[in-house]
């Protein structure tokens, strides 16, 4: 499975990117969002930010939301399938990627 | 580097940690008259294991009963009831100070804490003898009534304290990260109160990811007392489907009378001896059978992935799952959208089990024992430094039973009484050197480079963990666990980041929490070795006995001139007679102890969690 993210870090860059990481994974493994970014933090690239100082995991918090497809979901409630997923940041400031205040 | 940099605040009384011993104790040390600012590495109210909260609270009857007027309880459950059966089931090695601080001043608060929910339209659902079940998003809000209803309190949010700043042994501020920015901020205050929560070094989660030992560890680092650091909490824990693994549901098949089988790997039963069975339901003291057990299996190399066992459903019809799950998502929807628990879709838990007739489920840890030494004033073995809630340890003995949500709130009203009136003795004062230090040393992180990553780091830790201070530890496991434990601790010293940006760097704060969770964890070990015993939630495969003629005791960790020194010592007593020293094995010691409280302490549907 393809994820498109789309990146800025707004201490170093100008202006936002998409990059695409390939992950091992496919529909049946009903990874949710919030499980891909950890793999791909823990396997593949640990500067990519993400909601994850204070995470309920279990749709409680409600702090991890995000667009997913275009549409506003919380990451670790979204269990993803197809074969490319496009992930942007929520609406607001972007601290970096897909952290806004 | 610049010290400039660091933003400098001022405040009587610094609260670390925004859940409900923190929120608790801020207002009542502004009540006390303090200035006082919390700092929460989340947001205050909506974090932290606070809103995980997947069960109740309860008071003691005969106080629902009687001083609060509250006719559908049941007194029989009485104060000496309550107090009795805690220092009973946590096997005798409660401080019995803590324990009457517990029953004595927690009615107060728990029925405060109601009328917050209340104002705050949060629905708290009554069950005998003086429950209140509710979600944990509820008890946020309620604390978070109580908090913006009192004024002189600031908060920090998203901010993370790493350490604790000292000057001839009193605590006069602390040093944090603001997580988003990257700045640091030095905190200059008279007391600060700890309410920031246990740690949980393993690689399966059930608790908010917030749960790092912290406290614990920059407390022992400051040199405070931690004690009982080898009881950890384990709940059943689904393992399966992906998304809802990590969720607590599978705790309620027990309150709602679910009937399957309990099997390993291979579709063998899981065989419990029957004079223990038949205690199931009607002792507190059943979860450990199950711990025993299922650890057995586990350890035994008989597990599922992810050391799991199945539960067995294929004696049931189709009809008769349905039933069950019926009367679950029924309960579950007092308090959380129809067939759901959380945002976990009961449905889907269903399905699986009506397609493949059995499903793979753990024990997590949800809950430690273990932390910083307190009494019943919650003072630390440090001046100016007071602890409150999951942090602390001392309460609940070798095995919880009763609320952890009772103790947080119970111990931070009091803590935040307690550092209001040494505020007012006290003098702001600085420790320049200290703080420079502190502030040079995490902004050293981001000039390592070719170490271990934080992320690494952190699964090394977990793997240490799952393997030797689980659910049935021994002797061979824990010594090699302590040398993986320093190996780690070495490597963490180059941790490098790969991005050098200050701007929310998950990488560095992962790498600070990292370094607190492993100072836990091999306190955890540590301790696990030298108790040569079995006790509460404690179990040895190499040393099956209950010993009250050696281990009666709580074990107490220091750290002196660098080094970590173990002393033990008898629990306080103050009207509870400590049984007499003898040997014992752990089941017929359950079997004597058991009080046949019918599970009067709680309702079957409102384990608080």
């Amino acid at each position: 499975m393809i994820l498109r993210i789309l990146r800025f870090d707004s201490e170093l860059d100008q202006a936002s990117y998409y990059q695409e990481y390939d992950l091992p994974i496919s529909s049946e493994d009903r990874f949710t969002v919030m499980d891909a970014l950890n793999y791909i933090f823990n396997n593949l690239d640990s500067s990519l930010s993400f909601f994850s100082h204070s995470v309920c995991n279990h749709g409680i918090c409600g702090r991890c939301l995000m667009i997913v497809d275009g549409k506003p979901s919380l990451a670790c409630t979204h269990i993803l399938g197809g074969e490319k997923v496009v992930i942007e940041p929520k609406k607001g400031t972007v601290i970096r990627d897909l952290v806004v205040k | 580097m610049p010290y400039q940099n660091v933003k400098q605040l001022r405040t009587d009384v610094l609260i670390v940690g925004g859940g409900g011993a923190g929120i608790t104790a801020a207002i009542s040390s502004a009540k006390n008259g303090a200035d006082v600012l919390i700092a929460s590495k989340g947001k205050v109210g909506n974090s932290g294991n606070t809103i995980m909260i997947g069960g109740s609270y309860a008071m003691d009857g005969e106080s629902a009963y009687h001083d609060y007027g509250i006719k559908e309880a049941d007194p029989k459950l009485t104060k000496k009831v309550l107090f009795d059966s805690i220092i009973n089931d946590g096997f005798h090695i409660s401080d019995q100070n803590l324990v009457e601080q517990f029953v004595e001043e927690s009615p107060w608060i728990v029925n405060e804490v109601r009328l917050w929910a209340e104002k705050a339209g949060q629905k708290f659902k009554f069950g005998k003898p003086a429950t209140w079940a509710m979600s944990g998003r509820a008890m946020g809000r309620a604390l978070y009534q109580g908090l913006i209803d009192s004024d002189n309190i600031d908060f920090l949010e998203d901010v993370m304290v790493v350490e604790l700043i000292k000057k001839n042994d009193t605590i006069i501020g602390a040093i944090a990260i603001d997580i988003y920015s990257g700045e640091m901020i030095e905190i200059n205050s008279k007391s600060v109160v700890l309410g920031t929560g246990g740690f949980q070094p393993f690689s399966l989660k059930n608790t908010n990811s917030d749960m790092t030992g912290d406290g614990i560890a920059m407390a022992f680092r400051a040199g405070a007392k931690v004690a009982d650091m080898e009881f950890l909490l384990f709940l059943l824990t689904a393992l399966e489907p992906n998304e809802i693994k990590g969720s607590i549901m599978p705790v309620y098949f027990t309150f709602f009378d679910f009937k399957y089988k309990v099997t390993d790997r291979d579709g063998n039963e899981v065989v419990i001896p029957p004079e223990l069975k038949a205690i199931e339901g009607k002792s507190e003291l059943c979860k450990l059978i199950d711990l025993y057990y299922y650890g057995k299996v586990v350890s035994e190399g008989k597990g599922t992935e992810n050391d799991g066992v199945y539960f067995d459903f294929s004696d049931s019809t189709d009809e008769e799952i349905n039933s069950m799950f019926e009367g679950l998502m029924d309960y579950y929807s007092n308090f959380y959208k129809k067939g759901y628990y959380h945002a976990d879709s009961v449905e889907t838990y269903r399905d699986i089990i009506l397609k493949n007739r059995r499903i793979k489920v753990s024990m997590g840890n949800e809950y430690t024992l273990g932390g910083i030494v307190i009494n019943e004033k919650m003072e630390t073995s440090l001046k100016g430094l007071y602890a409150a809630g999951e942090c602390t340890s001392g309460t609940f003995g070798a095995n919880r039973v009763a609320d952890a949500v009772v103790e947080m709130m119970v111990q931070g009203y009091r803590a935040g009484v307690t550092a209001a009136e040494y505020a007012k003795g006290a003098t702001f004062k600085e420790n320049r050197e200290m703080s420079k230090k502190i502030v040079e040393t995490y902004l050293s992180y981001f000039d390592n480079s070719g170490g271990i990553s934080a992320a690494i780091a952190n699964i090394e830790l977990e793997n240490i963990s799952d393997k030797a201070i689980h659910f049935l530890r021994n002797e061979n496991d824990l010594n090699n666990a302590i040398i993986a434990y320093e190996k780690l601790e070495e490597k963490l010293k180059s941790v490098s980041l790969h991005s050098k940006s200050k701007a929310y760097n998950f990488e560095w704060i992962s790498a600070i929490q990292a370094k607190n969770r492993l100072q836990c964890a091999k306190l955890a070990a540590i301790m696990a070795k030298e108790r040569k015993e079995s006790r509460g939630l404690h179990l040895r495969s190499d040393f099956p006995m209950v010993d009250n003629e050696r281990y009666l005791i709580r074990q107490m960790a220091e750290l002196l001139e660098g080094q970590i020194v173990i002393t033990s010592r008898s629990p306080i007593v103050t009207s509870y007679d400590l049984p007499i020293g003898q040997q014992k094995d752990y089941f017929s010691y359950i079997l004597e102890h058991e009080m046949g409280l019918e599970n009067l302490l709680y309702n079957e549907q409102g384990e608080s969690v």
